[in-house]
């Protein structure tokens, strides 16, 4: 069964498709719902609330651009509603602090995905949600400045912080395994 | 590791890494999408039946209503005054009563003393049936020979009933008359006026209305039936609220939608309840019109230029030159969609028309509700991430919730007699939202539209009006 098929199917409410559409995306939602949430608990939660509208909206696809971008999207959406409903505030930290990260010695000589995901879970909300909006989303700093309603310069800001700690992270791992 | 390498290899890592789902989320969500409340919210077809029933309901109460008014005209009008009961002097009780308030005299006519003439003649004529159609329990004697009803038509279609009995020579009518009642002592003491029995009217909703109104110098109480078709340019706003949404969502939001008026087009009926006040329920069709226009920034836009030229050698061969190069264009591109907002209405309104009787114009004042029943949203908006999205819906899964929307309604009505039968009217108004339209993106959406009905109202039965 196509893609288009599975959609189609989908929109007419068909059990099987959705379930279809479910075995083919959930890994990769979880893993976007993963990449905002504080806890995997959360990211239960979110995967659910994604789902349930994905179901309910998919008559608005409108079978432009790529289908799962679409999903990501509305995933990305229900995960900044839970974060917004918790009052993010964008402060500063001590990068110092924030930088220790606890990751396994069995993990330093591969990055692999399972590491850089730890590595962004510890970040802190702020620096989260900016980089992963920016680096792996893709969204531009006006667009994260219009979700997020801050200013575009506090998004940069908070990208470059971001990225400075997940820096000395890696660095600091790539000496402990040499 | 630069910045833009750190960002290739987690955006490369991470951009289609799949997470272990837990077992049991299929069920979640299963769960979960049946656990989402479906009040209010009603399928089309739902929708029709609901809309179907109003109208039936509302020809049956209007039938109802017709029915009754008609054959209110040959019936005594019940009494909402304190009732009195009258015995003859001469102790012959044969007036049986069952109820201190069985007989009822009405105030308002001025004259209801009869002559003996009168009563002798009517005295043979008891007219039983419309004592008995009276909603009060009147038990008219049961010999005859010693009862005389006195039925004292005030009018074609109003009338007194007193109830005595008498030897059927000393027969005073005088006695018996509402205002002797009040000016005899002794007639005084030999009614049976019980205060105990003065009591509260029982709810009477056809006298609240007006219904059973006495009827004033024109004649009788109005009955009348109008159908009234209408429609209406609108000019119409909205006001947006945030519902979770952020400012710059709902600034964005607010500078890319754009308001292009309306129209709405209906037909009500429209029923007198009482000498000036209509009651008026009808359908209608409501649409409102929207421009949607975004600006895009820093588009580019490449075109390709061919130019062919043909050059002769001074050997005299010719040979074609193609040069091809591009311009490239960077600037804005503005996308324009227009957006509807189509509803089915039910307007349910009380109106009050004044104005000279019998002129050839008229006014009323009118103010009701109207209920949304379906609507049918179509084009385009932005979602929060400030991508285009369409809202072409039918149902509760589009990106506005759908409800039973209601709106408030004002409006002054200007009726132009063409034909005894027939008015022009127009008909400026107002309404406003009073219970808003969420969207999925955490809006607040309500709409007002100020127009001028313009229409015609056709008489479908009752008093007719006179040039």
């Amino acid at each position: 069964m196509t893609e288009l098929e599975i959609i189609k199917g989908c929109i007419k409410q068909q059990a099987s498709c959705q379930r279809m559409l479910y075995e083919q995306y959930a890994g990769k939602l979880m893993a976007v719902c993963l990449r905002y949430a504080k806890d995997p608990m959360e990211a239960e939660d979110m995967l659910q609330d994604a789902f349930v509208r994905i179901f309910n909206y998919i008559n608005q696809f409108k079978f432009e651009g790529s289908f799962e971008g679409w999903m990501r999207r509305i995933t990305v959406n229900v995960a900044l509603k839970y974060i917004q409903k918790k009052k993010l505030v964008f402060s500063e930290v001590n990068d110092q602090k924030e930088s220790s990260a606890q990751i396994p010695p069995t993990a330093y000589s591969q990055l692999g995905e399972e590491v850089l995901m730890q590595l962004i879970q510890q970040l802190p909300t702020g620096y989260r949600i900016v980089f992963n909006l920016n680096v792996i989303e893709g969204y531009s700093h006006e667009e994260i400045a219009t979700l997020l309603n801050i200013k575009a310069s506090t998004s940069r800001s908070q990208l470059v912080k971001a990225r400075k700690i997940l820096q000395e992270q890696i660095l600091q791992l790539q000496k402990i395994a040499v | 590791m630069t910045d833009k390498q750190l960002d290739e290899f987690f955006s490369h890592k991470l951009k289609n890494y799949s997470a272990p789902v837990p077992p049991d989320m299929w069920e979640r969500i299963m769960a979960e999408r049946q656990k989402k409340p479906k009040a209010f919210w009603l399928t089309p077809s739902q929708k029709l039946m609901l809309a179907a029933t109003f109208f039936i309901a509302a020809l049956l109460l209007g039938f109802y209503f017709f029915n009754n008014t008609s054959q209110n005209k040959n019936t005594i009008e019940q009494n909402t005054t304190p009732a009195y009961s009258a015995t003859p002097n001469n102790g012959n009780n044969a007036t049986t009563e069952k109820d201190n308030s069985n007989l009822s005299i009405n105030k308002t006519p001025n004259s209801i003393n009869s002559s003996n003439s009168d009563v002798k003649a009517n005295s043979n004529s008891v007219n039983i049936n419309n004592i008995e159609a009276n909603s009060t329990s009147i038990i008219s004697s049961s010999k005859r020979s010693q009862t005389y009803s006195n039925l004292n038509s005030l009018s074609a279609k109003y009338k007194t009933v007193n109830n005595f009995s008498n030897d059927g020579d000393d027969l005073n009518s005088n006695n018996f008359g509402y205002n002797q009642v009040n000016a005899e002592p002794a007639l005084k003491n030999s009614l049976l006026y019980n205060t105990n029995s003065i009591h509260l009217p029982p709810l009477n909703l056809r006298r609240i209305l007006g219904l059973d109104a006495c009827p004033n110098a024109n004649g009788a109480q109005r009955n009348d039936w109008y159908i009234e078709l209408y429609g209406s340019p609108d000019y119409t706003f909205k006001s947006i609220t945030g519902n979770g949404a952020s400012a710059n969502y709902l600034q964005k939001k607010d500078s890319t939608e754009h308001l292009r008026g309306g129209f709405t087009v209906g037909a009500r009926f429209s029923k007198t309840i009482g000498e000036h006040t209509y009651l008026k329920l009808g359908i209608q069709y409501n649409q409102i019109n929207e421009l949607f226009s975004q600006r895009k920034e820093d588009q580019v836009q490449t075109t390709t230029v061919i130019v062919r030229r043909t050059i002769t050698t001074p050997q005299g061969t010719t040979t074609t030159v193609t040069d091809t190069s591009s311009v490239t264009q960077i600037g804005y591109r503005v996308i324009k969609s227009m957006n509807h907002y189509k509803n089915v209405e039910l307007p349910v309104m009380l109106g009050y028309e004044f104005g000279m009787p019998d002129a050839n114009w008229r006014f009323t004042i009118n103010g009701g509700l109207i209920f949304g029943l379906s609507s049918w949203y179509m084009g385009e908006t932005l979602d929060t991430s400030l991508q285009v999205v369409a809202i072409n819906s039918k149902s509760n899964s589009g990106v506005y919730e759908h409800s039973f929307t209601t709106s408030i309604y004002g409006s002054l009505g200007i009726y132009r007699r063409i034909t005894p039968q027939l008015d022009v009217f127009a008909e400026p108004y107002f309404r406003y939202n009073i219970l808003g339209t969420n969207s999925l993106y955490g809006v607040n959406q309500r709409f007002g539209a100020a127009g001028i009905s313009l229409g015609t109202r056709i008489q479908l039965n009752g008093r007719r009006q006179h040039l």
